[in-house]
């Protein structure tokens, strides 16, 4: 009965993480589409190399960034 | 959605979705997940050398994290890892570079397709051979709690390969192995580093395996250190395959969303279960991405 209700108490947290996390998510990538797609296009066409070291840095940074913000989510909701 | 820079119409929730399920793989097997992400992308639509490139731009935003972790648990043989990466290095290169060719010739698609039915239909059979073998030597020795969980199928190979002296040999203390040639790491990183600058991914489906098979290195120091490994090969494959015109950072950046939260719920899931048995249904995970490849060639599925 209690491994039941824990089961469903990771179960619940797990679809609240998920619900906050994508919310952060979209309104990231709106952000990062909106600001950046348009150089990002024309980089691709005009200027690979930068284009290269401008996608590999993004990659990265996302990297970091959305690790802390779900480490900080997983941390908070205790899962 | 439009990604202009491949130039394909993807539904972004489907590439979050394929991020999540690689992500979750990633946290849980501590491989890469490419031999699904690529299959997965290339059924979307997305032009094979897109596929490559893109799928290396993706991994590198999730190993960073992951082996940073491992090194701060201790979990990465820094020695090995360092001289892998030439081998590792140079082979993405040719990777890329073969995949440079195929595409000016026009036929890229097909034949990495093939290549990957066939390298997945390889890995999926090892995994499930290694299962098996590994599963009887629990039942024979009677190995129960930790010990079963950590037992692997293949325990004399690493032996023999140690015993290959061809000079320099090399001690790598880290992962108690007291000599090795140089030459068996650097072929090992560098077949490991070609299919990935080839198929894409960091291809963990192979490093791992000829980590703890070929070399002995003890699982938990092979995880961390090709995930190191990973970082090394993915981001000079992103590198290199972007300057070729390969890499579409939007899907990318997409990707990784789901991989970022799938990571997390992949490593808390193997506090949990792990060992030969989850091997076993891994195993079924590759011989998928070869269906599904061998489907969009014959053009029973594509575009999402």
């Amino acid at each position: 009965m209690n491994q039941r209700f824990e089961f469903k108490r990771v179960l619940a947290r797990f679809a609240l993480e998920v619900a906050i996390y994508m919310v952060l998510v979209v309104v990231y990538l709106a952000l990062v589409f909106r600001f950046f797609a348009a150089e990002l296009v024309a980089l691709f066409h005009t200027e690979l190399v930068l284009y290269a070291g401008l996608a590999l840095s993004l990659i990265v940074f996302q990297g970091f960034f959305l690790e802390a913000v779900t480490s900080f989510l997983v941390d908070r909701l205790n899962l | 959605m439009f990604f202009p820079i491949s130039g394909v119409h993807v539904d972004p929730i489907y590439l979050v979705a394929v991020g999540f399920v690689v992500g979750v793989l990633g946290g849980f097997f501590g491989v890469g997940g490419s031999f699904i992400a690529g299959p997965l992308m290339f059924i979307a639509g997305i032009p094979m050398n897109f596929v490559i490139g893109t799928d290396l731009a993706h991994i590198t935003g999730k190993s960073i994290v992951a082996a940073r972790r491992h090194r701060a648990l201790g979990h990465v043989d820094l020695r090995l890892a360092l001289i892998m990466v030439v081998g590792t290095t140079l082979g993405v290169e040719s990777g890329a570079q073969i995949v440079q060719a195929l595409k000016n010739n026009h036929v890229l698609d097909t034949v990495i397709a093939i290549i990957y039915i066939v390298i997945l239909i390889v890995i999926g059979v090892f995994v499930a051979y290694e299962s098996v073998k590994t599963l009887r030597r629990v039942r024979d020795e009677n190995l129960t709690g930790l010990e079963a969980r950590n037992a692997i199928g293949f325990v004399g190979l690493a032996k023999r390969v140690q015993a290959i002296r061809i000079p320099p040999m090399i001690a790598l203390p880290a992962s108690g192995i007291p000599a090795i040639s140089l030459w068996v790491i650097l072929v090992g990183a560098y077949v490991s580093g070609f299919l990935g600058g080839l198929l894409g991914g960091g291809a963990g489906y192979i490093r791992l395996p000829t980590l703890i098979y070929v070399f002995g290195v003890p699982t938990y120091l092979a995880v961390g250190t090709d995930l190191l490994e990973v970082v090394f090969s993915a981001g000079y494959g992103t590198l290199t395959h972007a300057v070729k015109g390969n890499v579409d950072i939007m899907i990318a950046l997409v990707m990784h969303t789901g991989a970022a939260v799938g990571a997390q719920i992949g490593t808390m899931a193997t506090r949990h279960i792990g060992g030969p048995k989850i091997r076993l249904a891994f195993s079924a995970l590759p011989l998928i991405g070869a269906i599904l490849v061998v489907l969009r060639l014959l053009g029973l599925v594509g575009g999402v």
